[in-house]
């Protein structure tokens, strides 16, 4: 009750008037709504247009399960590879001093100031018929674009840089003292890394795969320009939204569509969980 | 165990960290390396345990040489500055991981690593601190904990970094005096950077000074305050009033005003003379007693603290003396330096 004189004078005195302050507050909710909400609330209503039934033929339909199919794996495959290699890059860049530190720590922002298409385009450039390594993949029988296997490495390659810069800063701060006082102790280079780096890092990590992880089953440039958009084959959960919708097949388009959406709540969900419950780890890291 | 370190250098990116440094430690003593930031006392200890590499040089344990062990076979208790205990562990674990992580078969059963957690805990005064987190603890509470964990290694010897540098004055005095105690009950031998003299002077057996990269003086507490070898020592280890003097035949002038201290061997020509305030006694007009005038006086705890101009070439200094002296701004005063070092002009280091 004491300080409350103080908190009222406090805000008359850097506050606007009432009447400023709900303008912005409804300006700003009528945007959300407007950009955000309606959006997702149409996607599902969209989707469930035609009843229940229609929306789970849908996402039965055998391409849909074969584009759920591959999106999954694709996620499978490149978020534990980013996991590992995020991990080492971090590990890299925070705990040791090296000629080129500056250069490594560039490249791994690089993705994220490419363009996804541009991204794909290089893999088609590399690996394409025409490309570089094209005839000798052909002569050998290994197909990358057009193939799960370039879609896969476009995904990884936009999707790299989630985990280290999530884990970079924390490192930073950190330090290296509790791994050398670990070596001190006799640990191992492994065990080191075992019980004392990963158990300070763990929520980091997690919330930096569950980024990537979102990212990685939304990415629609890159693989985009990979994939081939063959049906049943290459194409991807947001590949085969868009070629329903360009099809005029609306309510298949928002049911599958409606299966990202959720992933994307979920994703917040758990990232407003652990960004409750532990602040300060997180703390450390820069909003992308 | 005995630490012997020979012709140690190391480089920082063309900065000298260490310049051809060899020290000796033997068995059970307890060394200081005392020194400015930037002398290269970290960087030495360091090198003894292993966590960093020298350019050139050999470190030996016992007759060993353990130059190209790396830092977990030298088995060492290395003590960091700011603790470095794990956050995410409770006290009772931290001080258990060096036995946890050993290899099975050296490892001791659970039972015993748990015993040997509560002893050193007892040891350390922290009996019933084991299930808390290293977050939950005060400064003072860390750093016994990080003791602890080095001990319960069994190291050969106890390396510690500015162990005290980040507490405050009064926890520091009273872990000084428990070093001291822990030292002498398990008998290790003990290497602990400093750049605080009075913590190196007090808790030391012998001080090791280090500037610029090298050893300027290894010496017991009097060796280095009473006696010290460079002008760095002299003018880095408690306080000194600088004076240009003249060496002539032996003798020590002030202007042409004999002095009745020793010049030693110095050979004739311009010189320094450090003299410690509490060495310029206040006395009668003299052929040997310099006169000066009295610019201010400051109490100084229990003594007195006189800022004078000499007469002669019109040079500061600074007294200490007991309160009964009777004396005031401007008033006209005599000084015999009772004790003061000598150094040649060219000697000055700093």
């Amino acid at each position: 009750m004491s300080d409350r004189p103080t908190l009222k004078g406090r805000h008359a005195s850097v506050s606007e008037p009432r009447l400023v302050r709900w303008l912005l507050v409804a300006i700003a909710l009528a945007f959300l709504c407007v950009s955000v909400v309606l959006p997702l609330v149409s996607v599902f209503s969209e989707a469930l247009r035609n009843g229940v039934s229609a929306y789970i033929d849908s996402i039965t339909d055998p391409d849909a399960i074969s584009a759920i199919k591959l999106t999954l794996l694709v996620a499978f495959i490149a978020v534990p590879f980013n996991l590992v290699f995020g991990v080492a890059a971090a590990w890299c860049v925070s705990k040791f001093e090296f000629w080129g530190k500056s250069f490594l720590s560039t490249l791994i922002d690089l993705p994220f100031s490419v363009s996804p298409v541009i991204s794909g385009l290089i893999y088609v450039l590399l690996y394409g018929a025409h490309g570089w390594f094209g005839p000798w993949l052909q002569a050998h029988n290994v197909h990358i674009i057009f193939a799960t296997a370039g879609i896969v490495m476009a995904t990884t390659f936009v999707t790299f840089p989630f985990v280290a810069r999530e884990l970079i800063p924390l490192m930073q701060e950190q330090g290296s003292d509790e791994e050398q006082a670990a070596l001190s102790l006799g640990a191992s280079g492994w065990q080191t890394f075992r019980r004392v780096t990963l158990p300070n890092i763990r929520w980091s990590l997690l919330y930096g795969v569950l980024l990537c992880n979102a990212r990685a089953m939304g990415e629609f440039g890159a693989v985009s320009v990979v994939s081939g958009h063959i049906r049943g084959l290459t194409n991807t959960m947001p590949l085969h939204v868009e070629i329903l919708y360009n099809e005029y097949n609306f309510v298949a388009a928002f049911s599958v569509a409606s299966l990202l959406a959720l992933l994307a709540l979920v994703t917040l969900a758990v990232k407003s969980f652990l960004e409750w419950r532990h602040a300060d780890e997180l703390a450390a890291k820069h909003k992308h | 165990m005995r630490i012997t370190v020979q012709n140690i250098a190391k480089n920082f990116s063309n900065m000298k960290a260490l310049d051809s440094v060899s020290i000796d430690v033997k068995s059970g003593e307890l060394v200081a390396l005392l020194g400015p930031s930037g002398s290269g006392k970290t960087t030495l200890l360091r090198i003894v345990a292993g966590l960093e590499t020298p350019d050139a040089g050999t470190v030996l344990f016992g007759d060993e040489d353990a130059s190209s062990w790396p830092v977990q076979k030298r088995q060492v208790g290395f003590v960091f500055q700011h603790y470095a205990l794990f956050r995410h562990m409770t006290v009772g674990n931290n001080i258990a991981f060096g036995q946890d992580v050993r290899p099975r078969r050296a490892r001791l059963a659970k039972s015993v690593i748990k015993d040997r957690v509560r002893d050193l805990l007892r040891l350390v005064q922290l009996d019933d601190m084991e299930a808390r987190y290293p977050s939950q603890l005060s400064g003072g509470q860390r750093q016994r904990v990080a003791l602890a964990r080095a001990l319960a290694i069994e190291p050969r010897v106890l390396l510690l970094d500015e162990p005290f540098g980040a507490l405050d004055a009064k926890v520091r005095k009273d872990l000084r005096a428990w070093l001291r105690q822990i030292h002498d009950e398990t008998g290790l031998t003990t290497l602990f950077v400093t750049h605080d003299q009075e913590e190196a002077l007090e808790l030391a057996d012998r001080i090791v000074v280090m500037n610029k990269g090298m050893v300027e003086q290894v010496g017991t507490a009097d060796d280095v305050f009473d006696s010290a070898a460079t002008p760095f020592v002299q003018d880095f280890i408690g306080e000194s009033n600088k004076l240009a003097v003249d060496i002539l035949r032996g003798a020590v002038f002030l202007r042409g005003q004999k002095l009745s201290v020793s010049a030693g061997n110095l050979a004739d020509g311009p010189a320094i003379l450090y003299v410690r305030p509490h060495h310029l006694l206040i006395s009668e007009p003299g052929a040997l007693a310099m006169p000066a005038t009295v610019t201010g006086i400051r109490r100084s705890g229990a003594r007195y603290r006189i800022d004078a101009i000499l007469s002669n070439g019109q040079q500061q200094v600074e007294i200490e003396c007991r309160t009964t002296v009777q004396v005031s701004a401007g008033s006209q005063i005599h000084l015999i330096p009772e004790y003061g070092r000598v150094f040649a002009q060219n000697g000055l280091g700093s």
